[in-house]
């Protein structure tokens, strides 16, 4: 029936043949030329095939014209294919309106705050290597890492520095978004995502203070530090991805990023028209994101290479808290225990009406919990709020400053309000002599620490005698000591500063400030002692 | 701008960057590269100093509050009550090899602190009990702060003396809180004067006891840079003197200053006296520190 075909005897490959044949051609001028030509159309066919799959089909000549800025080479646009096909460029649109592009509309912060959760999730991970999530190791291994390793000082200084600038590029995300109006439909769930975002960037930066175990920040159990450490470097950073990649999708695939509302809403419509334009991603947009990074890259390299070093503290002690001990984007928060409007008013209700409201009011878990909730709902609710004020008065929803000018005004006062109450938590209520020593004498740092080792005098130094300023650094400082210890509301107020050669190549330090006591009970003097080693380099 | 330009702007910057990471390197791997002498450190190496710098700082803070009161304020111990802790037997590893201990004197150190003394090793010259200090033993220090305090302690060991066995002290300090006995001068100071070498053993003053001008020049540097800690007419209570342990001389005390010759006396002022807060004052000058010291011997009218 069905008869098998005979096997045939395998020739030589094809390429081979091809090979052959051509050696054969080797011995004509003809035959050399087409030869060398085969092998020229060969090779640059190896060369286009290879840059097309790492472009992701942009042949050479179109990788060419990218780079030239001319238009594409091949028809359909290649290019587009390119945003459309890979995974990285994919996630970028082909094209934006003309003017969402602006620099002076956007900024750029959306972008730069991407661009810092890199540098953070980079060195982050590279810390991982060295660091050790365990109270009796965490501190040490910090240290190693900042003296032992090649460049894990830079690391640690860039994990730093870019983690306090995501949190100011985020806010002012944010606050750019709430002035040009850009959350309200159909961006709102956008604005909720990035509130949500917003929170998680202070939460895992507020932990992050944490990890090192050093006594910048006192509080919680050391014993926790594992958890933390999982937030920190895991969970935290794992639902910021998540929400990032929501939030991003919205921008790019759904509603885009706003345009300028001016032009938006004009009553014009060439200009309504012209902010529409399209621009390619490739190679404009494209060319002008590389400047951006190359150039942050740049600012916060030479930073910490120069400038700015991740302080770290003594070893974790929480029988010495320092003073203040939120971190300078949460002093706000710490701020809102020192209210000085609500806060009377409750007190003399209290007294005048018996109305005891000031205790709760005062209390942690109104002040620490319950508000810092509110305003963070009502941050989440402002585009719905916005909507149903707009419905309220029967308005068309319009992003144009001049119609929403209430929105706008809370805007600020809000601003107003966070930096006053972050003014208001960086004070400390300490009493005018211990004010005076933690001001010159502070833990870790201050301008005496600074002065160095060997620039200190041993000896008794009474401040009276050093009244007018000098050109010695020390002399100096003492001068400054003396005034303020005069301006303090002490009576009869002297300072004095004893160095004393302590061990070898460490003195000791202490300020004494002496008054006569007003009240009962006061003891009229105040110490604060230090310690300073040759060797040990306060910047 | 086009976008042949914008590249050639993004590539300049991109290789700018290579400053900041080669200075680094060249901080950090200078050791490789042959690029600092084997005498120079680098910037990694003065780091690894000076984070050791601040933790000898924090176990000075550390010390002042958890061991000062047994142990002293310059490691010399209260006899019979707790040994000193500046003593070279410690560091030489002697004291080790009394008690069989195997590791090093930093383990050692870091040991003797964490875990205490359950059994006290000689309960024939101390009385108190060294308690565990470790939080994992249910004292109040984590492992980083005992690291401080072992860098501390080690830091002794350069002017470590040499202890008796177990008994002496010998820091030339009155033990901190022993009240001092007006009149009685203190014991270190006894011993420094009768070892007294030179350039100062004999020397005399330049100047007559009762020239007036001397007098008055005495007085104004005695104002001026002495009156903070040694009080006004010199009692040993000036407004500095609480800050002290252990405290100012008194120099209006006429037993105090019989047992302090002209020349020991001269020696302590100009050399200063080790174990206290007393600096050396030699820069000022030999006539400036005659004149002084004429002045505060003229409270007492000891020649």
């Amino acid at each position: 029936m069905f008869q098998r075909e005979p096997r045939r005897r395998s020739r030589l490959p094809v390429g081979l043949k091809n090979f052959f044949a051509a050696f054969g051609d080797l011995g004509t001028n003809a035959g050399r030329a087409r030869v060398a030509q085969q092998t020229r159309e060969a090779a640059w066919r190896v060369a286009d095939d290879t840059t097309r799959a790492i472009s992701g089909g942009l042949g050479i000549a179109d990788v060419r014209a990218l780079l030239r800025g001319d238009p594409p080479v091949e028809k359909p646009n290649i290019r587009e294919q390119v945003l459309g096909r890979v995974f990285w460029t994919h996630l970028r649109p082909r094209a934006y309106y003309k003017s969402s592009t602006k620099f002076s509309h956007t900024f750029g912060l959306g972008f730069f705050s991407v661009f810092f959760a890199f540098v953070q999730l980079i060195t982050g991970t590279l810390m991982m290597f060295v660091y050790e999530p365990s109270p009796a190791r965490a501190y040490q291994s910090t240290i190693t890492l900042i003296t032992q390793i090649p460049f894990g000082q830079l690391i640690r200084d860039l994990h730093y520095l870019s983690a306090n600038l995501l949190i100011v590029v985020v806010f002012l995300h944010l606050l750019r978004v709430y002035l040009t109006g850009a959350f309200k439909q159909p961006r709102r769930l956008t604005w909720v995502i990035g509130v949500v975002l917003f929170a998680l960037t202070l939460a895992i930066a507020f932990i992050g203070y944490r990890l090192p175990m050093d006594n910048a920040v006192a509080w919680g159990n050391p014993d926790d530090l594992l958890r933390y450490y999982l937030l920190h470097t895991g969970i935290l950073p794992g639902i910021g991805l998540f929400l990032v990649g929501a939030h991003y999708f919205r921008v790019s695939r759904l509603h885009g990023i706003s345009l300028p509302a001016s032009e938006e809403e004009s009553s014009n419509e060439e200009v309504r028209e012209r902010a529409r334009v399209r621009v390619n991603y490739l190679p404009d947009l494209w060319a002008r994101e590389l400047i951006w990074i190359a150039c942050a890259l740049l600012t916060i390299l030479a930073l910490a290479a120069f400038v700015v070093h991740a302080p770290l503290a003594a070893p974790f002690d929480l029988t010495r808290a320092p003073m203040a001990s939120a971190p300078w984007f949460l002093l706000w928060w710490q701020g809102l225990l020192n209210d000085p409007v609500v806060l009377p008013v409750l007190l003399w209700l209290r007294d005048t009406l018996w109305i005891d409201l000031a205790q709760f009011y005062n209390s942690a878990i109104w002040q620490g919990l319950i508000v810092p909730m509110l305003i963070g709902l009502l941050l989440l609710a402002v585009p719905y709020l916005d909507a149903w004020w707009d419905k309220f008065w029967g308005r068309a929803p319009s992003r144009l400053g001049r119609n929403r000018k209430l929105g706008i005004a809370l805007g600020w006062l809000a601003l107003g309000l966070l930096v006053w109450f972050t003014y208001l938590g960086a004070q400390t209520f300490a009493p005018p002599a211990v004010a005076i020593a933690q001001e010159f004498l502070p833990d870790n740092s201050g301008e005496m620490r600074r002065i160095g080792y060997a620039d200190l005098p041993t000896g008794s130094h009474e401040l009276a005698k050093f009244a007018a300023p000098s050109a010695d650094r020390f002399e100096n400082l003492l001068s400054k000591m003396q005034i303020r210890v005069q301006q303090a509301d002490l009576a009869d107020a002297k300072g004095f500063l004893i160095v004393e050669a302590w061990q070898a190549n460490l003195k000791k330090i202490t300020l004494r400030i002496t008054w006569t006591p007003t009240a009962p009970g006061e003891s009229g003097a105040f110490e604060k002692t230090i310690y300073l080693h040759r060797d040990s380099m306060y910047e | 701008m086009s976008t042949q330009q914008k590249l050639l702007i993004a590539i300049i910057f991109a290789l700018l960057t290579c400053v900041p990471l080669g200075a680094i390197a060249l901080n950090d791997l200078g050791r490789v590269f042959g690029a600092v002498s084997p005498d120079e450190r680098t910037a990694m190496e003065q780091r690894a100093l000076a984070y050791q710098g601040r933790a000898i700082e924090t176990g000075a803070e550390l010390y002042a509050r958890h061991c000062i009161k047994c142990h002293g304020a310059r490691g010399e111990g209260v006899p019979q009550f707790a040994p000193a802790l500046s003593r070279k037997d410690l560091f030489d590893g002697r004291r080790a090899q009394e008690v069989r201990w195997n590791g090093g004197v930093e383990s050692l150190l870091k040991n003797a602190i964490a875990a205490g003394r359950p059994a006290q090793s000689r309960p024939d010259l101390y009385s108190a009990r060294m308690p565990t200090f470790s939080r994992d033993y249910g004292g109040a220090l984590s492992a980083s702060q005992i690291d401080a305090l072992v860098a501390f302690a080690l830091n002794w060991q350069a002017n470590a003396t040499e202890v008796n066995a177990w008994s002496a002290i010998p820091v030339p300090t009155r033990a901190p809180g022993a009240v001092t006995q007006p009149g009685t001068p203190a014991a270190g100071l006894a011993r420094i004067c009768q070892s007294l070498s030179a350039p100062y053993a004999g020397r005399k003053s330049p100047y007559k006891f009762d020239d007036k001008t001397i007098l008055a020049q005495g007085k104004q540097i005695f104002d001026d840079k002495c009156a903070a800690c040694h009080g006004a007419v010199g009692a040993g209570n000036g407004p500095a003197a609480a800050a002290l342990n252990p405290k100012p001389a008194n120099l209006a005390d006429k037993n105090f200053m019989q047992a302090l010759p002209v020349d020991c006396h001269f020696f302590v002022i100009a050399e200063g006296v080790r174990g206290t807060a007393m600096p050396p004052w030699k820069a000022l000058g030999d006539d400036a520190l005659w004149k002084v010291l004429i002045y505060t011997r003229a409270w007492t009218g000891v020649p």
